[in-house]
């Protein structure tokens, strides 16, 4: 029997707004002020739980809000086959909470059973093309949807690399069909950390696969007497972050914008300042040019 | 060398106890660098169980619990791909933490927060009408009852629940221990969206143990009776059917199928 969405209230489509990474700690004050973002974004491994409240508070979310799933397990650069149980899990979500986008990384987190909890770097090679292209096929064939697909921050170059890391997502989203999630903020950390060039791989993507856009904050590492930008979601945007994404965005226009924060929550306030600045940059895009 | 034995060596050296260990093949600063990943991983775990376990975490003190996680979190890798319900052995492994043989209640204290968590995402479930128990008459006596997915039962030799509620994130940092005599362990449930731990003593716990194992009302009444001659059976059933501690009658099919 076909039962009227819950969501009918709200569109699944993901607006050319600026969005925010929906946690625990804010939904009371989301949920009962209903701010005005665009849309939220979730990891849906904190999701793929039987029952609770968990489930429960994002049905009031999504009620009110159009939902990305932006997921982290699926291991898209991984050498092994998707994981069906993960995939079947993930497919559940997406039937229950109708996102408008669903997304995951192009890093490897799993191997030989275990589940790393983290973004192990992908081989930007032949072979680790064709494994992630392969994967991403298998991922959207299950899910019947296409994907988008995101940049990692790199720590370390790999000794198997041949190729840009650039020219290796794009590849593999024309090869697939997905689109591309492009993290400004892991662009600038990879650039500091191993010496690429930003704004080179800012003006390399065709604005036409990207169908969303991340910013977050890092932090600053020197432990080890070298100093490393580590991707924490744990701060504020960065200034040169910034100039990259209205880089990018002047560029290839309005797109669905996302500010990430995982790290040491601040108050909603914050979170929503810094939202409101991504949406300052879109909405100028709308404005006519001075003559 | 291969996709596949790259990423194997990778995963070799993230899992190895051995702190400096690094994959095969990396150039000099990559092999410095590896510390991050290796580090993202340990860490992420060990804030799984801080998260999982605050009373733990704050029984022992900050340090003490990031060493004792650091421990099971190196024997013990996350085979989900989510760490919702990562600590599956954790109390045993606090049973058996040397460092900890101080506290002898730490362990239970360990089983009913991942009772807690347990209860915290189970399955949704409609709770036992107590109008349908009444309307079985002298049946009721012999009826089985089945438990509601989100409800857990912790035996323990120590007031656990009593621990557990003084050392919360919300309780005050110095607040007085208030124990009930003769503890026989904690009865954990989740009306609504937050889960509650009520204490139990021990005839309490033998006629909710026995009920929730599937016994009759008439085998719980006489484990609790064995333990206390006063005991009040109506109303510890009411108190359990209020709490939300059943589903349903035992054998029924799933009463959210049928609505």
């Amino acid at each position: 029997m076909a039962a009227l969405s819950p969501f009918a209230a709200s569109s699944s489509r993901i607006p050319a707004r600026a969005g925010v990474g929906f946690k625990g700690e804010h939904a009371g004050t989301v949920c009962a002020d209903l701010p005005d973002v665009g849309w939220f974004e979730v990891h849906p491994e904190n999701y793929m739980v039987a029952g609770g409240p968990r489930p429960a508070v994002l049905e009031e979310l999504r009620a009110n809000y159009p939902l990305s799933l932006h997921g982290v397990g699926m291991s898209l650069g991984g050498a092994e086959r998707l994981d069906s149980d993960h995939l079947g899990a993930l497919r559940g979500l997406i039937e229950r909470f109708e996102p408008g986008l669903v997304s995951e990384h192009i890093a490897w987190s799993a191997h030989g059973g275990v589940w790393f909890a983290d973004l192990l770097p992908p081989s930007l090679s032949q072979a680790g093309l064709d494994r992630l292209c392969d994967n991403i096929d298998e991922m959207q064939d299950a899910l019947g949807r296409s994907i988008l697909i995101e940049n990692p921050a790199s720590y370390l170059v790999l000794p198997d690399r041949d190729r840009d890391e650039v020219a290796f997502v794009v590849e593999a989203a024309q090869r697939t069909g997905c689109g591309l999630l492009v993290d400004v903020n892991n662009i600038y950390v990879s650039a500091q950390n191993v010496g690429t060039d930003a704004e080179a791989y800012i003006d390399a993507i065709p604005g036409d696969r990207i169908g969303e856009i991340h910013l977050a904050g890092f932090t600053v590492d020197d432990a080890s007497g070298e100093r490393l930008l580590i991707d924490s979601h744990g701060a504020t945007v960065d200034a040169a972050v910034w100039r990259l994404y209205d880089r990018l965005i002047a560029r290839v226009g309005a797109r669905p914008t996302l500010v990430e924060w995982d790290k040491d929550i601040p108050a909603w306030e914050v979170l929503y300042a810094e939202a409101t600045k991504a949406e300052t940059l879109l909405a100028r895009l709308a404005e006519p040019v001075p003559a | 060398m291969t996709l596949a034995s790259l990423q194997a060596d990778f995963a070799a050296a993230l899992l190895d106890p051995a702190p400096d260990a690094v994959p095969t093949g990396l150039s000099q600063p990559a092999r410095r660098r590896f510390r991050v990943y290796r580090n993202n991983v340990r860490v992420a775990l060990v804030e799984a169980l801080a998260a999982a376990y605050p009373a733990v975490r704050r029984l022992v003190g900050t340090p003490f619990f990031e060493r004792m996680a650091g421990s099971y979190v190196a024997n013990h890798p996350a085979v989900a791909r989510t760490l919702n319900l990562y600590g599956e052995e954790f109390a045993d492994f606090v049973a058996g933490f040397a460092p900890a043989r101080d506290l002898p209640y730490l362990a239970d204290v360990a089983r009913l927060e991942r009772a807690v968590l347990e209860s915290l995402h189970a399955a949704d479930a409609p709770t036992l009408d107590p109008a349908l128990l009444a309307a079985l008459g002298p049946g009721l006596a012999t009826a089985r009852l089945a438990p509601h997915p989100a409800t857990r039962l912790v035996r323990s030799d120590y007031p656990i629940a009593e621990i557990w509620q003084a050392n919360t994130d919300e309780a005050p940092p110095d607040g007085d221990l208030v124990l009930t005599a003769g503890a026989a362990g904690a009865l954990v449930l989740r009306p609504g969206r937050s889960v509650r731990v009520d204490p139990l003593a021990p005839a309490e716990c033998a006629f909710a143990a026995t009920l929730l194992a599937g016994g009759d009302p008439m085998a719980a009444q006489a484990a609790a009776a064995a333990l206390d001659g006063q005991f009040d059976v109506m109303a510890a059933f009411r108190n359990l059917l209020a709490a939300g501690a059943f589903a349903g009658l035992a054998g029924e099919s799933c009463e959210g199928e049928q609505a």
